[in-house]
């Protein structure tokens, strides 16, 4: 069975044009859930990179020395070389029989080079300035319970005679707000599902009408011998319009707040600055929910058909 | 061409059957006058040899087809060898009737040139070449039967079913349906035609099959309606 271009187009447009109100309003309601869906997953990139070195209970990150944190000549208590392999040794050790420390993981230069990769995959210009050399191994530690943090930091802290430079830990600001954003990520995500799946129902319900005003005329294509995905087709591309058109809105919206996002997140330079979204995520999203978008009124279409054809 | 062996079919809505026992044959070409009183089992007879409905009891064969066995997805091939007139016409509204005759030819997938080609060829068989851009509640009732009939019959079908194709018109407009239904069985093409309309079965002169609350009450051969009790001949035993 051959279906012409030229037909399903034309039948397509057509029918586009006289639902024109019911096309509107499925395209918007595709636009504001997918928005919200783009959003949420735009949030959760952002929380994601923020967020990617506390994971897994890793509460504080024990700095070496490095070539560029030494200082062989500076009157107060610093670095004075690289940490030595003896050193690094030595600290690993440490970790392993203190009661403290549930469990740990050693960051080599490489893996220091390899996340700055990563993280600032958007800014060659930066990351062309980093030398692998000069970056500073590390040792990402989970205690035993969250209330250790304090103790392990101290004990490790400024040890600059083994070969330790700083102990970094995750801000009691920062945790709370991790906790604070996941719950609404986890909110926003239970509506958009809502509404994602509200203009499935839409789009069923748009078709479904534009299939009882035209069920007569259904009837005879079947009489006259057209196959179910004759007449299908069209009504499908025409959700799949719908579909995508809302998704492109949506698109749009998402591109907006990345770039206010981004704005705010310079602004408020030290806390947040790790909190960041790239051009490349937001693409991402934007093909996601192209994708889902047309899926979505492709497959109302089907469903608002089936009624109809099963006859 | 049609073949029905004891054909019977009940709904679920009544407790008499729609059909009882109906066997008939029909042979390649041949034109035959289906009628009966309302109720009497003519439209069921037209819905099972398209299959819009399977029959209860007994076998019903269109054309190569085997409508008690046939699955699903094979219904529009069966229908693409059919043609439909149907007494509303049953055109589609929102396309002219030029559009209305092509749509039968897209419908089996054929390319855009021959649809080209052929509608006007069609249309000017059915006499409506200057209404081709007119839309069906821009034609009267006799010209939209004609698109009706163009388009049944676009794609050369084996066999062309009439369902009271001149109930909604005049006796003029009537003439001119039973002419082309006539031209159109002499290229072969087999026709039933289910009526109400006796003058016309009188006229001409064709086979005529007879259905009365279901059950099978005459098959002639050589039509020659007349009024009054006629015997059962029952002719063509497959």
């Amino acid at each position: 069975m051959a279906l012409h271009i030229g037909y399903v187009t034309r039948e397509t447009a057509v029918s586009l044009k006289r639902n024109l109100l019911m096309t509107l309003a499925g395209i918007l309601t595709v636009a504001v859930s997918l928005f919200l869906f783009g959003g949420v997953l735009l949030l959760s990139r952002m929380v994601d990179h923020g967020t990617a070195r506390w994971k897994n209970g890793v509460e504080l990150e024990i700095f070496l020395c490095s070539k560029s944190t030494a200082e062989p000549d500076s009157p107060k208590p610093a670095c004075r070389a690289e940490a030595s392999e003896g050193q690094i040794a030595a600290v690993r050790t440490e970790l392993e029989q203190s009661p403290d420390v549930r469990r740990f993981r050693f960051f080599s230069k490489e893996d220091a080079f390899n996340e700055a990769k990563r993280i600032f995959a958007g800014d060659p210009e930066l990351l062309s300035n980093i030398d692998p050399e000069g970056l500073p191994v590390s040792f990402r530690v989970a205690p035993k319970k969250a209330e250790l943090t304090e103790k392990v930091a101290a004990h490790f802290n400024s040890r600059f005679n083994d070969g330790i430079d700083t102990v970094l830990t995750a801000k009691e600001q920062v945790r709370r707000l991790l906790a604070g954003i996941r719950w609404i990520r986890g909110l926003f995500f239970a509506i958009a599902g809502v509404l994602l799946a509200s203009s499935l129902f839409l789009i069923v319900n748009t078709i479904r009408l534009a299939t009882f005003a035209r069920r007569r005329e259904i009837q005879v294509m079947k009489l006259v011998g057209a196959t179910n995905w004759f007449i299908r087709v069209p009504f499908m591309c025409e959700g799949l319009i719908q579909g995508a058109i809302g998704a492109g809105l949506a698109f749009g919206g998402v591109y907006a707040l990345r770039v206010i996002l981004s704005d705010l997140v310079d602004r408020s330079k030290n806390l947040f600055s790790a909190f960041y979204v790239t051009g490349g995520d937001a693409i991402a999203i934007g093909v996601l929910i192209v994708a889902v978008g047309a899926t979505v009124g492709a497959m109302g279409s089907a469903i608002g058909l089936r009624r109809f054809l099963d006859a | 061409m049609i073949r029905l062996e004891k054909v019977s079919k009940s709904y679920r809505t009544s407790t008499r059957p729609a059909l009882d026992q109906v066997t008939v044959d029909v042979g390649k070409g041949e034109f035959v006058f289906l009628i009966g009183p309302s109720g009497s089992g003519k439209s069921t007879f037209l819905r099972l040899l398209l299959r819009e409905d399977v029959p209860s009891k007994g076998k019903v064969y269109v054309s190569n087809f085997d409508i008690t066995r046939m699955s699903r997805r094979r219904v529009p091939r069966l229908r693409q060898t059919i043609g439909c007139v149907f007494q509303d016409f049953r055109l589609l509204p929102n396309r002219t009737a030029y559009e209305n005759v092509a749509f039968a030819l897209e419908v089996i997938g054929k390319p855009r040139s021959v649809v080209k080609q052929q509608v006007p060829q069609i249309l000017d068989l059915v006499g409506l070449t200057k209404k081709a851009g007119n839309l069906p509640n821009e034609l009267s009732g006799g010209e939209q039967q004609r698109v009706s009939i163009a388009r049944a019959f676009a794609n050369r079908p084996l066999i062309l079913l009439a369902d009271e194709p001149t109930g909604n018109l005049d006796p003029a407009n009537s003439a001119g349906i039973m002419r082309l239904l006539d031209r159109i069985n002499r290229t072969g093409t087999t026709v039933v035609m289910c009526t109400h309309d006796y003058g016309i079965v009188d006229l001409m002169r064709r086979r005529v099959v007879e259905l009365n609350r279901g059950v099978l009450i005459r098959d002639e051969a050589q039509g020659a309606y007349a009024t009054g009790p006629v015997p059962v001949v029952q002719e063509n035993q497959a």
